[in-house]
């Protein structure tokens, strides 16, 4: 995977936040690559800050130090305006948890998935609503659902067409957090299979969760956080099977599976005693 | 059978607020020291059964059907009166968001004092000792200190751990913990786990553990129930339901898991087609 | 949200009532019986048919005074608010999004202005810039204005952190296109229903400063202003103040009513309360149809 450029590289970042004596740092020399089309598993619990530094790479926080390099274009060095001006390009999308909560109420499915072209300019409104409605056939949406409010339609079909939006803009990478833990499991399960079928050498997806267990299926590699620091970055099997950090065996002990059953108890707690006094 | 703690015959819970039945035909039995596993999505009634075990169903919510026997006594026509009885010292509960269940302006040490000073009629010394030795026992590593914090300075798992220690401070013979683990972090939710496990082989607790995952129900429990739609698609040994679903629904779930979780490279360590 | 609106009972009360004041607003002057300013010899008259709500201090109808009154009572209200609706609520937004410095300065002045004490500043404000109608109006408008920054700014505060506001800044959205396309509709029910209070406290203020002489000279009739002229002679007309009080008093109920019924029709809680109101009356009227099955107390409620 080292023999190709990679599409998002992320060197040596130092993230902080808050002000004054309440300042902290939440991301210390956070260092990775994502190559084209790889999907990539970023893991960490609640204040890992697995979020802060999905936030750094899409421009919402400010790293302190390093650089962010998209297809080697140095995002840390943009200004506002040529922020606005990359995102208008739409190549890195981005999928929040709750899509009740990442789509506008009071706007039409069709208006919400549209927003990104329109915002762009330059296509008419008919141009727009074909590729909505062609959009809404990937994802497996029903175009009768165009005109419906999010609140109107089930939580699986508003991730739908939260993804439908992501994907309006032909992006070269996902970011995806927690996408499928609002879900039950019957759309869990679409939803990944409909990511599943997408990843392909034409985007990359980056997905955040606090669980291994939920996305590990479809992870080629698996970035582990642990309190601000990468402490691990392999490929999923090995991870899972050969984890080397105390803390990713612990997250790869503590995963529920339908088999391990409760006799690693004592396994759990004398990692747990390790991880405590490191 | 006489250290069967609950028993459920034929669970009907009618909704009048749509006029559906909330919950249908639901039976099992329970002993001391057992777990059992409800599974199922929101909707699917799974809460609303663990209510009319507590006798706190929500406004339109009815009892039409069925028997709950509690300790040998059926509990389906108490009066309030009676119920305020039994809650809290023979049937206990957790929820999901700890938080909300604790008076932010309080230490929870108090909190949990309380409760022993109205459950247990302890005296205010003797339940500040006693406070102190259940939140030991609930592997609390420094109860001192646990014991003077406000809700809002400690964590979720913390927090679902100072409340399972309340539920279980009158020594009842059930907790029931309806999706406790859900909002926390996978390896908090591995210790909160590991902790009922716990209290049911220490204690003799029987125990009803009620979430969305069937792998965080295979944990712990002997015996599965799944539900959906207010109606029980899968009733067996946790191993049969695990290894030989008979419904759909049962192996949707379990599919889940073999195609997207853990499984998928525990059985085979091959790279991905 | 209009749908809601017309299935409570008090929007149609509070819009009865304000259809009406409205009406004496705009045809109050034409509806006058006989010449508001003329006075008579009938002095402190009681009710008759010639003078419906009898006469005052110099004779004159006091039916014809209340009409001829309410176009600047009535407009005075409407004008209070809609100043106070655009010195508020602009900025109010404003300062979300045009950085801390603004933020800060906007904040000040807000609570200056909350800590004003109303009469005090209305007569600063006709010393400084004349005693008249417009004048008093201005300094209400603008004393009221703190409502209204604090909805708008909070309403936009709420909106701007969302998610979805984030997913469209995430596509390039600019701060306009996010203000227009999102943060506007949201902040509209919420000022609507500002400024239907803000119209009733408008009125009895403005009432109030007509009764100190404040904003309108004496001949020309306002509500405050007969009023105050009521109370000399409650020697002679006890039941005299009653007329304008009523009408003071009915007004600004039914402004608030509106004010009530906005926010149950517009807010996510009001939208709930309806629905389980519907719900309820739908599952007592079957339970009354079939038979009656005991009920249990449920504790939730």
């Amino acid at each position: 995977m080292t023999d190709i450029a990679p599409l998002l590289s992320v060197e040596g970042v130092d993230v902080h936040y808050g002000r004054g004596a309440r300042r902290k740092q939440a991301i210390h020399a956070a260092d990775f690559a994502i190559a084209p089309g790889e999907v990539v598993g970023l893991i960490g619990e609640t204040g890992s800050g697995k979020s802060t530094l999905a936030r750094a790479i899409i421009g919402l926080v400010r790293p302190e130090a390093g650089r962010i390099a998209f297809h080697e274009e140095d995002l840390t060095a943009l200004t506002p305006a040529k922020w606005r001006a990359f995102r208008r390009t739409g190549v890195i999308q981005y999928v929040f948890q709750d899509p009740l909560r990442s789509l506008d109420p009071d706007m039409t499915l069709h208006d919400s998935v549209a927003e990104p072209l329109l915002i762009r300019g330059g296509l008419t409104r008919a141009q727009i609503t074909e590729k909505v409605r062609r959009q809404f056939g990937k994802v497996l949406l029903d175009e009768t659902l165009l005109s419906r409010l999010p609140g109107q339609v089930s939580g699986g079909q508003r991730q739908r067409a939260a993804i439908a939006r992501a994907l309006l803009t032909e992006p070269r990478l996902l970011i995806l957090d927690e996408p499928v833990s609002a879900l039950d499991s019957a759309n869990r399960v679409q939803i990944l299979e409909l990511l599943h079928a997408l990843a392909g050498p034409d985007v990359a997806l980056l997905f955040i969760s606090h669980d291994l267990g939920s996305v590990a299926g479809i992870t080629d590699r698996v970035i582990v956080l642990y309190r601000g620091r990468i402490v691990e970055v392999d490929r999923t099997d090995s991870i899972i099977n050969r984890p080397a950090h105390p803390y990713t065996k612990l997250l790869v002990g503590s995963a529920p599976t339908l088999t391990a059953g409760g006799s690693d108890r004592q396994w759990r707690d004398r990692l747990r005693a390790e991880l405590g006094a490191a | 059978m006489s250290d069967t703690v609950l028993a459920v015959d034929d669970l009907t819970v009618h909704n009048h607020l749509d006029d559906t039945p909330a919950v249908s035909g639901v039976s099992f039995e329970l002993s001391a020291g057992e777990v059992l596993g409800i599974v199922g999505e929101s909707g699917s009634g799974k809460t609303i059964t663990c209510r009319a075990l507590l006798g706190v169903l929500p406004d339109l919510f009815e009892v039409t059907g069925g028997a709950i026997r509690l300790l040998g006594r059926d509990v389906t026509s108490l009066t309030e009166r009676e119920w305020t009885q039994l809650r809290g010292s023979r049937i206990s509960a957790v929820f999901q968001d700890p938080a909300s269940y604790l008076n932010p302006s309080i230490p929870v040490g108090k909190q949990l004092e309380e409760v022993l000073r109205v459950k247990n009629r302890l005296r205010r010394k003797d339940a500040r000792a006693k406070a102190m030795e259940l939140l030991a026992a609930v592997h609390i590593r420094d109860p001192e200190y646990v014991y003077q914090q406000f809700p809002h300075e400690l964590s979720g798992g913390m927090l679902q751990r100072v409340l399972i220690t309340t539920a279980i401070a009158p020594e009842p013979a059930i907790l029931i913990a309806d999706e406790a683990t859900t909002a926390l972090d996978v390896t908090v939710q591995a210790e909160i786990i590991d902790l009922l496990a716990d209290l049911a082989e220490r204690l003799g607790l029987a125990l009803i553990v009620v979430s969305h995952d069937l792998a965080v129900v295979a944990q712990l429990c002997q015996q599965i129930i799944v539900l959906r739609g207010g109606l029980v698609v899968e009733q067996g040994a946790t191993d049969q339901v695990l290894f030989s679903p008979r419904h759909e629904y049962t192996r949707l779930l379990l599919e889940e898991h073999h195609r997207f979780g853990l499984e998928r490279f525990l059985t085979s360590t091959e790279p991905r087609p | 949200m209009l749908s809601r609106l017309v299935r409570l009972p008090s929007f149609w009360v509070a819009a009865v009532i304000l259809l009406l004041v409205l009406l004496l607003g705009v045809f109050g002057d034409v509806l006058a019986p006989s010449n508001p300013l003329k006075g008579s010899s009938e002095v402190l008259a009681a009710p008759s048919l010639a003078h419906p709500l009898g006469t005052d201090y110099l004779g004159r109808d006091v039916l014809s005074r209340i009409l001829a009154g309410s176009p600047v009572s009535v407009l005075g209200a409407i004008e209070v608010a809609g100043i106070a609706l655009v010195v508020g609520s602009i900025p109010g937004l404003l300062s979300v999004y045009l950085g801390r410095a603004f933020e800060w300065l906007t904040l000040r002045i807000i609570d200056t202005l909350i800590a004003l004490p109303f009469l005090v500043f209305a007569v600063a404000m006709t010393a400084l810039l004349g005693n008249g109608i417009n004048q008093a109006m201005l300094s209400v408008g603008i004393l009221l204005a703190p409502v209204f920054y604090r909805v708008a700014r909070a309403a936009a505060l709420q909106v701007s952190s969302s998610p979805y506001v984030e997913a469209a800044t995430l596509s390039g959205a600019s701060a306009s296109w996010v203000l227009r396309r999102h943060i506007l509709p949201k902040v509209l029910a919420p000022l609507g229903i500002s400024a239907a209070g803000a119209a009733g406290t408008g009125l009895v203020i403005v009432a109030s400063l007509t009764f100190l002489g404040i904003g309108v000279q004496p001949p020309a009739p306002t509500w405050g202003g007969i009023l105050a002229s009521d109370l000399g002679y409650l020697d002679y007309q006890p039941y005299a103040p009653v007329f304008p009080i009523v009408l003071i008093v009915l007004t600004v109920l039914a402004l608030n009513l509106l004010a009530d019924v906005l926010r149950d029709a517009s807010g996510q809680s009001g939208r709930v309360m309806l629905k389980k109101r519907a719900l309820r009356r739908a599952a007592k009227k079957r339970r009354r149809s079939s038979a009656p099955i005991p009920q249990r107390a449920g504790e939730l409620t």
